[in-house]
């Protein structure tokens, strides 16, 4: 007998908002949001199409006024404090490529407005939770990982993928620091990747994703902790071992490779049990995935291994 | 007894004191900064955070020149100066305080959640045994307990030494990866240390305070070297090897601590070669202190 739970956003068809509420709504929105961005999003290129919000993943909880997401960032290329947004603002965003190796059937290297072009985009507001703490709601625009996987036809033996963000001397004044073991790299498992949660962000409130947030182009995995999350995306790469990640090499007792958010799994710092909105600077409960655990609880079977959640 | 202001800006005489009316308001600075900002254009994304950071820092700093005082007698020969170091002594346990009150509100006053927070945590385990020890010193740090504890007052006061450094190691531990900072400040403790090592007699010679430059430097640079490598997984030769990098790297916190070294050396230096060549005062003046 095949038993299925219905999950949070599989709800009837009656239930559903009529279209033209919605067309409506997004419209006020835009124009309401837009003309508040202005002006704190420096002119930043060419401006995103407006694509349609994914209300399936909806956050709970107010999005995070743009001025904190694009303002207050842990971006160690750029620095060791939270205020690198103007130092990041050099960062020439154009042209702007990434490189797709290891077990795929054919490596190859992909101009940013090339994989545009092949993927679909959307907008999802997802809660963000860093290891630190603290917690942000941020509207990403992008498309899942999971077609860009597609994309790539990895090899059936590809356990893992990689992403390595840009290493840049001229414009991250960061990566000076020779005894840190830059390239940044994160990684997740193929499963992990091909979770409909896994996305790929390239703006963030209906914009360009400025440089500070990882743009032009960055991986968002919001069950996980922040840190997971590799911002200006350079090369992603298949691969049958677990990825040795940055932060797993300088301080394996404290972030390790899995990071899921668990309110109940410390840091060996601090307790995880509760955090810190920003904007509203409420302190809130913590929640078991970040509040995903219907869409990704089923990747780990072995819930006690506490690992997991560091 | 009786708590007259004025001890704040006069000196045992009961003289008003310039420089210590202008060390009043640099302890009182660095709070009355933090408590405009804050109240004028907020603190930015974590106020509270930000604040808890910035005021245990400066806590730090003023704890480091209050033991910078013995120092600073010998090597310009200002005995007067002692008369300082109550008021930045009480500072620093008075921003420790704040650095632990303002922690309390973060975690919302919640005393069993915060007992068990600094029992389970290392480094809140060890700031707390510095705030309670310079809550102790703050508390017998007057005329009355001084002459109630005789010679005990000292042999207690000298715990503020070991404080320091549980202090240091705290700020050390509470860093994410960056170290800087306490990497300057543990340097800048070094050298006090190192000074205060020095037989008596060399105490105000330029020539040993320049053999201290490079000394201090190296106990920093071992001090970085040695937290990324034992408590991070950073490889300590490559952060030792980036001192020498000052061209494309900058001054590392060695390097900075060997500029203010340096500076404290030329200063002495200075002022020895301008008291050798300064006529001798007059015998009819106010008898003359004279120092190391």
């Amino acid at each position: 007998m095949l038993i299925r739970i219905a999950r949070g956003w599989e709800i009837p068809e009656s239930k559903a908002t009529p279209e033209a509420f919605v067309l409506g709504r997004r419209r006020t929105l835009g124009i309401g949001l837009g003309s508040a961005l202005a002006t704190f999003l420096p002119k930043m290129g060419h401006t995103q199409q407006m694509v349609s919000r994914s209300h399936r993943y909806d956050p709970g909880r107010p999005i995070t006024p743009a001025q904190i997401v694009t303002t207050y960032n842990n971006f160690y290329e750029f620095g060791s404090d939270k205020d690198i947004w103007e130092t990041a603002q050099g960062l020439p965003m154009h042209p702007w490529v990434i490189r797709i190796e290891g077990l795929v059937s054919k490596p190859r290297t992909i101009a940013m407005e090339d994989l545009l072009k092949q993927v679909s985009l959307e907008e999802r507001v997802y809660r963000h939770r860093c290891v630190e703490a603290w917690a942000m709601t941020v509207p990403w625009t992008g498309f899942p990982l999971a077609s860009l996987i597609r994309l790539a036809q990895p090899l059936s033996s590809a356990r893992y993928v990689a992403f390595q963000s840009l290493v840049d001397a001229k414009y991250m004044p960061g990566v000076a620091e020779p005894f840190f073991p830059w390239p940044y790299i994160e990684g997740l498992t193929i499963e992990e990747a091909n979770n409909e949660l896994a996305f790929i962000a390239t703006g963030l409130y209906g914009k360009p994703l400025p440089p500070q947030n990882g743009g032009p182009i960055r991986l968002v995995v919001p069950w996980k902790y922040g840190f997971k999350s590799a911002k200006s995306l350079v090369k992603i790469t298949f691969t049958d071992r677990q990825p040795h990640t940055f932060w797993e090499t300088v301080s394996p007792q404290e972030y390790g490779f899995w990071a899921n958010v668990n309110p109940e799994v410390s840091h060996p710092r601090w307790s995880q049990a509760t955090e810190r909105l920003l904007g509203s600077d409420e302190r809130v409960p913590t929640q078991i995935y970040n509040g995903y655990g219907e869409w990704v609880a089923s990747l780990y079977p072995n819930k006690k291994d506490k690992r997991l959640f560091m | 007894m009786k708590l007259r202001l004025s001890v704040l800006w006069c000196d045992r005489s009961g003289r008003f004191w310039p420089l210590k009316a202008l060390v009043l308001a640099a302890v009182l600075a660095p709070g009355i900064w933090l408590a405009a900002r804050w109240s004028l254009f907020g603190l930015g994304a974590r106020p509270l955070n930000t604040a808890i950071h910035f005021v245990g820092l400066w806590g730090l700093r003023l704890l480091l020149i209050s033991l910078a005082v013995t120092p600073a007698r010998g090597i310009f020969g200002l005995v007067k100066l002692v008369q300082l170091r109550r008021m930045l002594g009480l500072a620093a346990a008075a921003y420790i305080g704040a650095h632990f009150v303002l922690y309390c509100l973060d975690q919302q006053f919640q005393a069993v959640h915060i007992a068990q927070e600094i029992l389970r945590r290392h480094y809140l385990t060890i700031g707390f045994i510095t705030l309670t020890g310079l809550a102790a010193l703050a508390a017998t740090s007057t005329d009355a307990m001084l002459r109630r504890l005789r010679r005990n007052w000292k042999r207690l006061h000298r715990l503020v030494y070991p404080l320091a450094v549980l202090g240091l190691v705290h700020a050390f531990m509470q860093a994410k990866l960056d170290v800087s900072q306490p990497a300057i400040l543990a340097g800048l403790f070094s050298w006090e240390m190192l000074y205060r090592a020095l037989p008596k007699r060399l105490q105000a010679s330029p020539w040993a305070l320049f053999l201290l430059v490079p000394l201090a430097a190296l106990a920093t640079a071992i001090e970085e070297a040695g937290w990324y490598g034992l408590a991070k997984h950073v490889p300590w030769q490559r952060v030792l090897e980036a001192n020498v990098m000052v061209r494309t790297l900058g001054l590392r916190p060695a390097g900075w601590v060997g500029v203010a070294t340096l500076a404290i050396a030329l200063l002495a230096t200075l002022r020895h070669f301008s008291r050798r060549f300064r006529p001798p005062a007059p015998s009819a003046s106010a008898p003359v202190v004279v120092g190391g």
